[in-house]
């Protein structure tokens, strides 16, 4: 299986998982709706006979009903109702697909639109911000104290990294984020308890981004706090097994500097599974790093969450779920392809089932 | 490896588990949070859990106190909440009229004066049209008596327990600025806000100027008599279980939230939801996983690859996003919630199970059974799953705290069983209530580290599991 | 002035239940363009041996006595720099038991080979994948597989790889650690054969590490037997073969079917190896030794003269 296939094969079965994900919402979310909207129909008929009395007046009780009837046929044909249910769940999933994502019933951007695309856009960039950011000081960070803790395998360091990693495991990343909101803000006074910019924000645009890196510290901190152990950890773990290699002896015993023994063949070679390992870990922080964000008030995806879970606001909560997919299997067939790129064995001929 | 040689080999593991510290470490807090979870009826009252939401369950707490035991850290001693019992009970009068007088001891050594006083009484009426008159005083240690209830108990319920809230009377109000008035200048009467006044503020502080300032007033430490005084005007009439609340600014072991509910209460019940979500999803979906590794690597060819497939999709469905929209239209309930994850998490089992099964199938015995002809389901739940069973155990212990975190998430983002008290409930209504913001740390606090604690817990059983059993899964 | 001399040398393994004395007070010597076979149980210290030579012992191996002398020059003590850049694959390199496992699965077969003439020699990378080139030429491969990733090489293809690598910087000694372990019989004669050649056409020495004595006796010199850290037996490979004095190299002639003459039946050798933490007093054989007789439980043997060149470290003998 050649590298071109291998990249085919892992972006289908993430189409193919879209597509089962956004069916399985889609007809979660239909048959719910329906009911709310043939609710709706019912009154929208009722009141318009209300506010009619001469039509009311003009009609026998009988003339009531098929006029009912038919006004109900003309609307559940302008809703799509008049299809069979199966058929509006395809609809609607396609429409997801396409990211046609529809309005709001309550929250509006910034911009004041209810369209529910230009909110989720809005949103979209800061989560993408601050879990990027965070990420990358995590890797750096585990990689970093994995090797150091890998060379000197039983150390102080070692060891104490073990017990780390064990504790922060088990370590909501949300809650952690509360804690050092008390500690942090409320009662050192260092760091802002919450938001993206102060108010008002700073003029001048480096003071803004300024601003915005301040209020990034804490979420960030947190983050890395909660995830670099169990980084470091696995990180240590292959490249530990990686020094037990023969090719690394063997790189030794060709007299190659040992920099370029740990670099060119101990991280070189440890870097498929490490992207594998990062793979999940990603995934993983995903969606604790959106929770985060509710808990540090940071305008970004998870904070829609909270607002439209608590407003009951359904299109969002649906095409925040969409988006939150997409960027998902975004981040899944990335780390695919980083993967094959970094694994001979997949880039060059013929891997074994991957 | 038989059923036979497995149990065997369990006083062998026992004896090895014995000498991995970790584990018992991990085995000790987890019997620590069992114990809690079973004994949650006798450690905290049942109620805690099912009115959890309902607010008036919660009426005779404080709200928002942190804990009793801060006092211990602080030179500023603040009032806990108390409720008096066993007064000294005299009654006058036999006929028409009877009079019962009691009196409640209360030992005031604080900084700062009880935020409120209630009494609780139940009363059996004979004629509804004709309560009884209440007379609440308070007796100072100086000797002074501070009359602040007087009237007919109109709007209790017979029958029932009710409870009367004296400090929010205006009668209560009315006898706090007289009694100021007796000692405080006339420039502190003029700061004083009625509407804001705690009565008990002047009552408990020295008689001397300044007493109805709270930053000014010296408390006047020492025994205080609540005297509460009922006059029955019904022969037949009852009066049963009288209490006196003070209610104070700390209480209990982990203070109450901004809805007056005691966390401690919800902390021990929570654990029953926690450890059951946990330890069912782990179950269900390595039992998942199990079942179809098992079947691919022993039927193998169509099936193994179809499995595969639907493997490779289960992997990557992204679980916390449909969760929240899934339980954002359908109502939030424990059992779905642990379905759906345990539907959403065979993944990894299922491809180790698998690999398991594969080298097993090849093994000498399998094949010597199948040549004597034993049946597919005689092969693998006689040779097969024992193999098999202690990878089980670990995986089982290593998945359950990342279940514990999920379902804490969902809750935390409030999808969680609206019937259930869980950690991440308590989370949400933290977060709600601006807890990290004001400073509240003890409504933070103890359920984030008791859900440290669990996951912990199973994080460290099932590492020295993998220690223990690992080596010999290499011999396979 | 032969090539290489080995006096007393003793290599531990500092382990946390004690020293593992691995090798123990070895001395032989090796002439320029001499085949030595190296054989004996498994774990008895040969690839332990190997990796001194180089100074390179795995953790928490260490060298903690003795001399090893390559042209003359000491390589004990030597720091790591110069042994780097003028022992290692200079004046002796490696090929490892179970070659297969000695080349990086992310890097070009041809970036492998190169690595070290880039290091020490300072040549290009595209000068030194030439040389690779003529050597993979020379040891029967495609020289384009330089660009090839190891896992699209098969096992044969792979060792004759490693072989290539490991003659690229014209080394005046092979050390050849089990070369052929993990390949089918007639690839086994086929890199064997190859050896033998290489060794005629470069005038190399080679030490030959095997526990398959039959294999050793075809392309060796001279023999020189192992047990429990110990040269016990050393001569040339006929008399050592044809005429083994030592109990234990008669018992494992015996242990392994005889290539030319037809044996009865496989014999075993009764007992385990002796456990290197502490091994037993006098001669480290006697626990399982047929003959042994008064003084070997508490008299360890010095290695004899029997007959011209060849060496055993017997009482049977020294008395
Ligand atoms: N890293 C290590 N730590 C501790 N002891 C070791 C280590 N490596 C090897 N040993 C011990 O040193 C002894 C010699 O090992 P060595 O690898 O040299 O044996 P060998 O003769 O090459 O065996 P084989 O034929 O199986 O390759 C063995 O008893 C082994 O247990
Ligand atoms: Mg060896």
């Amino acid at each position: 299986m050649g590298f071109g296939r291998f990249i085919v094969v892992r972006v289908l079965n993430a189409l193919l998982v879209l597509v089962i994900a956004l069916l399985l919402v889609s007809a979660i979310f239909s048959a719910e709706a329906e009911r709310e909207l043939r609710g709706r129909i019912e009154e929208q008929i009722t009141n318009q006979l209300r506010n009619n009395p001469q039509l009311l007046r003009s009609m026998t009780q009988e003339q009531i009903a098929q006029w009912k009837a038919e006004q109900r046929e003309i609307l559940y044909r302008r809703y799509g109702l008049d299809k069979p249910l199966w058929q509006r769940v395809l609809i609607y999933a396609w429409d997801q697909l396409r990211l046609k994502l529809g309005k709001s019933t309550s929250i509006q951007s910034l911009s004041g639109s209810s369209d529910v695309a230009t909110i989720i856009l809005e949103a979209l960039p800061r989560t993408i911000l601050l879990f990027t950011t965070a990420q990358i000081i995590t890797t750096v960070i585990g990689l970093i104290l994995g090797l150091k803790a890998a060379q000197s395998a039983g150390s102080l360091l070692d060891k104490s990294l073990s017990v780390f990693a064990l504790l922060t495991a088990s370590l909501p990343m949300w809650w952690t984020g509360m804690l050092f909101i008390i500690i942090f803000s409320y009662y050192l006074g260092w760091l802002p308890s919450g938001g993206m910019i102060s108010t008002p924000p700073p003029e001048g645009s480096l003071a803004q981004m300024m601003d915005i890196g301040y209020h990034m510290i804490l979420p960030v901190f947190t983050a890395v706090f909660v995830s670099f152990g169990a980084w470091a950890y696995t990180a240590r773990s292959v490249v530990i097994n990686q020094f037990q290699e023969d090719y690394v002896m063997a790189a030794r015993a060709k007299g190659v500097p040992e920099r370029r023994v740990i670099f060119s063949h101990v991280l070189r070679a440890a870097a498929p599974p490490i992207v594998t390992m990062m793979a999940f870990g990603i995934i993983g922080s995903l969606g604790g790093a959106m929770i985060s964000e509710i808990v540090f008030n940071w305008p970004g995806m998870g904070r829609l969450y909270w607002i439209a879970i608590e407003q009951r606001d359904v299109p969002v909560l649906l095409g925040n779920t969409t988006i939150s997919v997409d960027l998902y299997l975004l981040v899944v067939v990335l780390m695919d392809i980083i993967y094959g790129f970094l694994d001979p064995r997949v880039k060059v001929g013929a891997a074994a089932k991957l | 490896m038989r059923w036979e040689d497995l149990k065997a080999s369990i006083g062998e593991f026992w004896y090895e588990f014995r000498r991995e510290p970790s584990g018992i470490a991990g085995l000790a807090l987890l019997l620590l949070f069992v114990g809690i979870a079973v004994g949650a009826p006798l450690l905290a009252p049942p109620e805690a859990s099912t009115r959890w939401r309902d607010i008036t369950y919660w009426e005779g707490l404080p709200r928002s106190a942190p804990p009793e035991w801060i006092n211990l850290f602080s030179s500023r001693k603040l009032p806990p909440h108390l409720t008096l019992t066993n007064p000294e009970v005299e009654v006058q009068g036999g006929g028409a009229i009877r009079r019962v007088i009691m009196n409640f001891s209360y030992d005031f050594q604080y900084d700062d004066p009880p935020t409120d006083l209630m009494v609780y009484l139940t009363i059996n009426l004979t004629d509804a049209e004709n309560p009884p008159t209440m007379v609440v005083s308070i007796v100072r240690p100086d000797g002074q008596k501070i009359q602040l209830y007087n009237s007919k108990l109109r709007s209790i319920t017979p029958g029932k327990r009710s409870r009367i809230l004296v400090t929010a009377e205006d009668s209560a109000v009315a006898a706090a600025m007289a009694f100021g008035r007796k000692y405080e200048t006339p420039e502190n009467m003029d700061k004083v806000l009625t509407q804001l006044l705690n009565p008990l503020q002047p009552i408990f502080s020295e008689a001397q100027p300044g007493m109805m300032l709270k930053d000014q007033a010296v408390p006047l430490k020492g025994r205080y008599i609540i005297n509460v005084q009922l006059f029955l005007f019904n022969p037949g009439d009852e009066v049963q279980d009288v209490r006196v609340t003070m209610a104070g600014e700390v209480y209990g072991l982990l203070g109450t939230d901004n809805n007056r509910r005691d966390l401690y209460a919800g902390l021990i019940w929570g654990t029953q939801v926690s450890l059951v979500v946990g330890v069912v999803t782990s179950i269900l979906s390595t039992g998942i996983g199990v079942i179809l590794g098992v079947l691919a690597a022993y039927v193998g060819g169509w099936w193994d690859e179809g499995i595969g497939r639907v493997t490779e999709i289960v992997a990557s469905i992204p679980v916390l996003p449909l969760l929240i929209i899934i339980f954002s239209l359908w109502k939030p309930s424990i059992w779905p919630v642990i379905i759906l994850m345990g539907i959403l998490g065979w993944s990894g089992t299922q491809k180790v199970v698998r690999s398991m099964g594969f080298q097993l199938k090849e093994a000498t015995y399998v094949d010597a059974a199948r040549a004597l002809g034993a049946r597919a389901w005689w092969i693998i739940s006689r040779h097969m799953v024992p193999q098999i069973l202690p990878y089980l155990f670990a995986s089982i212990a290593l998945s359950v705290p990342g279940y514990i975190l999920l379902e804490a998430g969902l809750s935390f983002l409030g999808l969680g069983d609206a019937t259930k008290v869980t950690w991440g409930q308590i989370l949400h209504d933290a977060e709600a209530g601006a807890a990290t913001i004001k400073g509240m740390w003890w409504w933070v606090i103890p359920p984030g580290v008791a859900i440290m604690l669990v996951g912990l817990s199973f994080a460290l059983l099932g590492t020295a599991l993998n220690r223990i059993l690992s080596p010999k899964m290499r011999t396979l | 002035m032969a090539l290489l001399e080995v006096e007393g040398l003793k290599s531990y393994y500092l382990t946390s239940r004690g020293e593992v004395k691995a090798v123990d007070n070895v001395s032989f010597d090796l002439e320029r363009g001499e085949s030595l076979a190296l054989a004996g149980e498994s774990g008895c210290g040969k690839s332990t041996l190997g990796f001194s030579l180089i100074n390179l012992l795995p953790p928490p191996g260490r060298i903690v006595g003795g001399s090893i002398r390559i042209d003359g020059i000491e390589v004990v003590g030597m720091p790591e720099d110069r042994l780097r850049s003028e022992v290692r694959w200079r004046k002796i390199s490696m090929i490892f038991q179970g070659a297969m496992n000695a080349l990086n699965p992310v890097h070009t077969i041809g970036r492998q080979l190169a690595e070290p003439l880039v290091f020490h020699q300072g040549v290009s990378w595209a000068d030194a994948i030439s040389r690779a080139r003529e050597y993979l030429e020379l040891v029967g491969l495609d020289p384009d597989i330089v660009n090839r990733y190891p896992h699209e090489l098969s096992g044969g293809m792979k060792q004759r790889a490693v072989i290539a690598m490991a003659l690229l910087e014209h080394p005046d000694l092979v050390i050849a650690d089990e070369p052929t372990t993990a390949l089918d019989v007639i690839v086994q004669a086929q890199i064997l054969n190859l050896m033998k050649s290489l060794k005629r056409k470069l005038n190399l020495s080679i030490i030959m590490i095997s526990h398959d004595l039959a294999v050793l006796s075809e392309i060796a010199d001279r023999i020189a037997i192992m047990y429990a850290g110990k040269i016990v037996e050393i001569g040339p490979s006929e008399k050592v073969y044809g005429n083994p004095k030592h109990p234990y190299t008669q018992k494992l002639l015996g242990a392994i079917p005889r290539l030319r003459q037809k044996q009865e039946r496989l014999e075993f050798i009764p007992g385990a190896p002796p456990n290197l933490l502490n091994p037993p007093a006098g001669c480290r054989f006697h626990p399982r030794c047929p003959s042994r007789f008064e003084p070997c439980d508490r008299r360890e043997p010095e290695l004899v003269e029997v007959e011209p060149g060849h060496w055993v470290a017997c009482h049977l003998y020294s008395w």
